[in-house]
């Protein structure tokens, strides 16, 4: 029999292992690192021993106040969700502790060891008041995050990601209120309630939380920036690995525990919908980037479509799909932000314009990216083309055909991009400057290797994953996906490689076009018309609405200022302030010192009092 | 007599308030005190009695003396003479309000439970009151203390 | 004959102290009296073990079997209430330790408190109203002998005023108790609540303003901000933190409810008189410059809560009384404590000519800090519990102004207090307190045990609700029948 304890560890292992390499000192780094990457292993060890349970772990407590409980328990889906939670920091740790010389490695591996422990409370908690304790205190260190940065900029994207990041988390915890409204409880509930009335507010406010963590449209736009401003290792870590799982985890918890999702339902359709918007949209903002990071970044947004395109379908071969591609959106993408940073860790820059012909340089970084190029990009045989494939088959089997026509227009796109990244990046001529750049080390090679393996496997061998995963598909009891996984030869997975062919032809007509500069080669694009003058506005910001937002709330606060603010601070001024100060001062006049006048006012006081009682 | 003793009790309980002679005011507090201890024995309440006059009229009046005498108290105050008048008619319609009060309550019905008499003030001490006497105990200390201090700190300062 | 050490052991040791201090002026009074307040704290947790839960119990100690007739009693209420004065005694007596060198021989000041401490757990332990009457004297005296131990006139005239105006309590205390006495023959507490119509209105009043000057209700509150700002700041800590607790809310606690029966004439007085107190206390504190007549103004403000609370009568409203009883203790402790510590550093505590002393009194800063907070009511400080029971309570029985006036004075309460630390410790150091260093040791580590108190508590709330406050709660709540059911123990 298995301790209930057992399930409280992996929150409290990270927690405790982050004060304590808080607490290690400067000249002790290497112990601190030795210390974070051993937590992080030990972890790993625990969670496979809760996910190797088979069966469903409950652990409970009282939290202050007797009638909400700690709760926690590990499903099948949630000690999965757990079990890569810990690998993904496992990994980022090694290379965090390898690359990461500068005097901000204690606070980055702290918060990482910290986010590691709240992400395992959020996937654990079996109460929405643990659940939103997390939640909220994963937005603290994702905020930490971004000020580690250290960038001129820094400060103002955490502030976005925080306020964006943030209104997300309060859309969630309004539709925690109203669901406590419905079912009287802050405990999980037994049974899904349907999606209609309350429920419907109450849906879509979590649905916005989770999307929102999880990167999607419209509440993105701190990402790119924060891929920029923040150190790599954070972009691998969170938007790239963590904030997937969590999100769609919380996703598919809400769409099938909280609510009742079946397919061709308005809440089915409407999650499709914002799938499809957030995979065409962000993959054509991904198109034109010249920054790695931010192409990443625009990647990582827009593979969150998909996602919810599988989650939306309501149909267990998408579930299994949307969660498949969720793990291996987290494993190609952590690897190619990991790829990404040790590029610019040798070469000083991120802009694919000025790198070039690194593949001699660094042949297995450029290795790794590649195969993880292409496995974004749906190449047959890796994992991000068995998972792709699903969603898009289930798409179909809605009989919303535009749904699946987003996720073909996604791939082309991708894939073109990615053309575009790994050319500019690895081949060509090599820079002069670029010469005596040097193979990165064993350790910082190991996640990415580790990474890029995983795709060829479970892409090869997805039997294996999507045996786990199909344990977490409670709808039915036994589902066997990998049928047409691998499978070539039908007519979905004919469109998907013409897909992939016009985006090489895409790419290389380009190519030529722009004089073969592989930076330019997405100009094509770029420069069509309308589209064109729709780039222009996003490159400004108009379709940002953070951006927006805070242009609105400064009119609105200028508006204010001298509207409201400066009456009222007359008002203020001359009725409160001195009227107060009158009265304060008629009471300081009551209290001059002198005895005979304190008993005066006491035998004033008895007099009230009896005259009072005397009348009562 | 119960009513006169009570309205001297009052009279140079105000006397001791507002004399601006800080030694003629102890002096009306201690009287005051030695008045409302013999309305203690009256009613029957030796015990009662014993304290109040041992109490205030002996340890803190000696407390309040030694005090005034030391720090030269009696040039400090300069009080206001509007507040007297107010003050005096408040303080007569209190005691109005009072003696009405206690003028129509009238003796106990029937007391519950009269205590004992014992005949003499040490056994009401000891064998009725006995958690008196600690009380007795610590006010002695406090009062003996706070002189001991007292006048300790006028020795420091010479 | 273990209740009777609150009393007894202080009180011996006090006696001793004098005799003791021509063989060792520092280190004995120092260690006696300390090891004597610990005693008692550790006494009083396990009396709260020991005690079965419910009922009062009178002790009757005996003396080689023959009966002493020396009667304590022991309930809820009293539980809780030793135990908050063991906890601020313990830390005022630890703060002394240092602070106390510049105010006179050692070995009488402790003396003073002890015999302070006394006579409070006497007050606490009485079964008898006159009993209670005498204790009450006698910690008067014993704080005037604290307020006189200032070196200036200010402390002298300060301390005679505060004579001068307990004096006027005690003479309507003792009024009151002689009406009752009058109407039953008796001044046992027991014994009251079993006679019919010992109510007179005259003794209410007289009750109402003597306990109201006690703990300083306005307009009764006069002699506080006096007899405190002349005062070292040991004396201003032990009064308001349990003096007033005491010899006030205690009082009011056992003679309205349990001797009388909350009556809604009663009721309703504590409640405009608490209502006052806290606006007037707020707005008065909010114009002083000087911490320490400030935070006497404040604690003017608090105590009115306690009796708002208490005034209400409902179980919510009690609970969050006493809650604030406790918690106000400790926090305002601390703050005098802090103020005393400013002032040991600087040598004045004039908010207008200090500034900047964050950076040269961090452990005094940080404290004081947790001490403002909690005292303006911020969760997860202990304040703020009390006060958020408190104003549930109003809105329970439909007291809406009431309950806005209570936010709006935690408000007001905020404002002054952050205003006062941002005048003694944030800001540009003055050119003169450049030479100030931290206060020393034992002074540092009873305001952190303090703080520590104020977090831990409104931490643990909940529990401590559960185990110390309802069981008091009971007590108020039964009423009468709490003080009928009185069973006998033997010694």
């Amino acid at each position: 029999m298995i301790d209930e304890y057992l399930i409280f560890y992996p929150v409290l292992v990270p927690i405790l292992a982050g004060i304590v390499c808080w607490c290690i000192p400067e000249p002790l780094k290497k112990l601190r690192n030795a210390v974070a990457v051993l937590a992080c292993g030990f972890l790993i060890w625990l969670s496979a021993i809760i996910y190797y349970q088979h069966q469903p772990i409950y652990f409970s407590s009282i939290w202050f106040v007797s009638n909400i409980n700690f709760s926690l328990k590990a499903t099948a889906l949630s000690s999965f969700i757990v079990l890569w939670i810990s690998i993904f920091s496992f990994l980022i740790t090694l290379y965090v502790a390898e690359k990461m010389a500068s005097e901000k490695s204690r606070e980055f591996i702290t918060y990482l060891l910290i986010t590691t422990g709240f992400a395992c409370g959020a996937v654990l908690s079996n109460s929405f008041v643990p659940l939103l304790f997390f939640w909220e205190g994963l937005l603290v260190t994702l905020y930490l995050f971004i000020l580690l940065g250290g960038k001129p900029d820094s400060f103002r994207t955490a502030l976005k990601a925080f306020v964006l990041v943030g209104l997300c988390d309060f859309c969630f915890i309004g539709g925690v209120a109203l669901y406590w409204k419905m079912t009287g409880s802050f405990d999980f509930p037994v049974r899904p309630i349907p999606v209609s009335g309350i429920g419907l507010a109450s849906f879509i406010l979590m649905v916005i939380g989770a999307t929102g963590k999880a990167g999607a449209l419209p509440f993105h736009t701190w990402i790119p920036d924060a891929a920029v401003d923040a150190p790599v290792g954070f972009m691998a870590f969170l938007p790239g690995a963590l904030e997937k799982l969590l999100g769609i985890y919380l996703l598919t918890v809400i769409c099938f525990d909280f609510f009742s999702i079946i397919p061709g339902s308005p809440g089915s359709m409407g999650l499709m919908s914002l799938g499809a918007l957030t995979i065409v949209i962000a993959v054509s903002m991904a198109l034109i980037q010249k920054d790695i990071k931010r192409l990443l970044s625009y990647h990582a947004i827009s593979q969150v479509g998909y996602m919810i395109v599988g989650i939306g379908t309501g149909m267990p071969a998408g579930i299994a799909g949307g969660l498949f591609h969720m793990l291996n959106n987290a494993i190609y993408k952590s690897a190619l932000f990991l790829g990404a940073g040790s590029v610019e860790h040798k070469t000083k820059t991120s802009d694919l314009k000025f790198l070039g012909g690194l593949y001699n340089q660094m042949p297995v970084t450029g290795l790794c990216f590649i195969i993880c190029a292409a496995a974004i990009s749906g190449v047959w045989p890796l994992n991000g083309y068995v998972s792709k494939e699903m969603v898009i088959h289930s798409a179909l089997e809605t009989g919303y055909k535009i749904f699946a026509v987003a996720c073909w227009i996604g791939a082309i796109l991708t894939f073109a991009s990615f053309l575009k990244a790994s050319h500019s990046m690895f081949f060509g001529e090599t820079r002069e400057q670029f010469k005596d750049v040097k193979e990165n080390g064993p350790v910082i090679l190991f996640p990415m290797i580790v990474l890029a393996a995983l795709c060829i496997f479970f892409g090869v061998y997805n039997r294996v994953p999507l045996s786990m995963i199909s344990g977490s598909v409670s709808l039915t009891s036994h589902h066997e996906f990998s049928a047409h996984a691998l499978d070539i030869l039908n007519p979905i997975s004919g469109i998907t490689v013409l897909c992939l062919i016009i985006a090489f032809l895409l790419h290389t007509y380009g190519w030529y076009k722009a004089g073969k500069k592989a930076h330019l080669a997405s100009e094509v694009v770029h420069n069509l018309p309308v589209i064109k003058k729709l780039y222009e506005l996003a490159e400004r910001r108009i379709f940002d609405i953070y951006h927006q937002g805070m242009r609105l709330v400064n009119s609105l606060s200028i508006a204010l200022y001298y509207g409201f603010d400066r009456s009222s601070d007359w008002l203020y001024e001359t009725l409160i302030v001195q009227s107060g100060k009158k009265a304060i001062n008629s009471l300081r006049f009551v209290h001059r010192g002198y005895v005979s006048e304190y008993a005066g006012w006491i035998f004033v006081g008895v007099f009230l009092v009896a005259l009072f009682i005397l009348i009562f | 007599m119960t009513a006169f003793l009570l309205a001297g009790t009052m009279v140079f309980a105000a006397l001791a308030v507002f004399l601006k002679d800080m030694l003629k005011a102890v002096i009306c507090l201690l009287i005051s005190s030695v008045f409302l201890g013999i309305i203690f024995f009256r009613l029957n309440a030796p015990f009662a009695g014993v304290f109040e006059i041992s109490v205030v009229a002996g340890l803190i009046v000696v407390l309040f003396i030694l005090t005034i005498s030391l720090t030269g108290g009696q040039k400090s105050f300069v009080e206001p003479s509007i507040s007297l008048p107010i003050f005096l008619v408040l303080f007569f319609i209190f005691s109005y309000v009072l003696f009405v009060g206690i003028f129509r309550s009238g003796p106990a019905e029937e007391p519950v439970s009269m205590v004992e008499e014992y005949s003499k003030i040490g056994e009401v001490l000891w064998m009725g009151r006995a958690l008196d006497t600690v009380g007795q105990i610590s006010v002695i200390f406090a009062g003996v203390f706070v002189l001991l201090c007292v006048v300790g700190r006028k020795r420091d300062d010479k | 004959m273990f209740l009777f050490i609150f009393i007894g052991v202080p009180l011996a040791i006090a006696g001793f102290l004098p005799l003791i201090s021509r063989v060792s002026r520092r280190l004995l009074p120092d260690f006696l009296s300390n090891l004597c307040f610990v005693l008692l704290l550790a006494a009083s947790v396990s009396i709260f073990n020991l005690w079965p839960g419910a009922g009062r119990f009178s002790h009757n100690l005996q003396w080689f079997g023959s009966n002493l007739n020396l009667a304590l009693a022991l309930d809820g209420l009293n539980v809780l209430m030793l135990f908050t004065v063991s906890v601020v005694s313990l830390a005022v007596g630890l703060f002394s330790i240092n602070y106390i060198d510049r105010y006179g021989s050692r070995a009488i000041y402790y003396a003073i408190l002890l015999v302070l401490v006394a006579s409070i757990n006497g007050i606490i332990l009485a079964t008898d109203l006159f009993t209670m009457y005498i204790f009450i004297e006698a910690a008067g005296i014993a704080s005037y002998g604290l307020v006189a131990l200032g070196r200036t006139r200010n402390s002298t005239e300060g301390a005679f005023k505060y004579l001068i105006l307990s004096g006027v309590a005690s003479s309507f205390i003792l009024s009151g108790i002689a009406l009752i006495f009058i109407k039953t023959g008796t001044t046992g507490i027991r014994e009251i609540s079993m006679a019919k119509n010992s109510i007179t209105e005259l003794s209410l009043i007289l009750f109402i303003a003597g306990f109201g000057l006690k703990c300083a209700l306005v307009p009764f509150h006069f002699w506080m901000p006096d007899a405190y700002t002349a005062a070292p700041a040991v004396m201003p800590a032990m009064s308001s933190g349990i003096f007033v607790k005491t010899a006030g809310v205690y009082a009011i606690c056992r003679v309205f409810f349990n001797v009388y029966g909350l009556t809604p004439a009663v009721s309703s007085v504590m409640v405009y008189l608490g209502v006052i107190s806290i606006l007037a206390g707020a707005f008065l504190a909010l114009g002083q410059t000087r911490l320490r007549r400030m935070l006497a103004y404040s604690s003017i403000s608090q105590v009115g809560y306690i009796i708002l609370g208490l005034g209400i009568g409902t179980p919510l409203g009690i609970i969050g009384g006493l809650l604030h009883l406790f918690y106000h203790s400790i926090f305002k402790t601390l703050l005098f404590l802090n103020a005393g510590a400013v002032e040991y550093a600087t040598g004045t505590d004039e908010s207008v000519d200090l500034g900047g002393l964050g950076g040269r009194l961090p452990f005094s800063s940080g404290t004081n800090i947790i001490g403002l907070l909690s005292a303006a009511g911020v969760p997860p400080l202990n304040g703020f519990w009390s006060k958020l029971i408190i104003v549930i309570a109003l809105i329970q029985v439909k007291m809406f102004l009431y309950a806005f006036i209570a936010i709006f004075a935690s408000v007001v309460t905020l404002w002054y207090l952050l205003l006062i630390q941002r005048r003694v410790f944030f800001g540009k150091l003055k050119e003169s307190l450049k030479q100030v260093v931290e206060v020393p040791f034992w002074m540092t580590f009873s305001m952190a045990a303090l703080a520590f108190v104020c977090v831990w508590t409104g931490v643990v709330f909940a529990s401590f609700i559960s185990e110390w406050v309802l069981p008091a709660a009971t007590v108020l709540l039964d009423g009468l029948k709490s003080s009928l059911n009185t069973f006998m123990i033997g010694g």
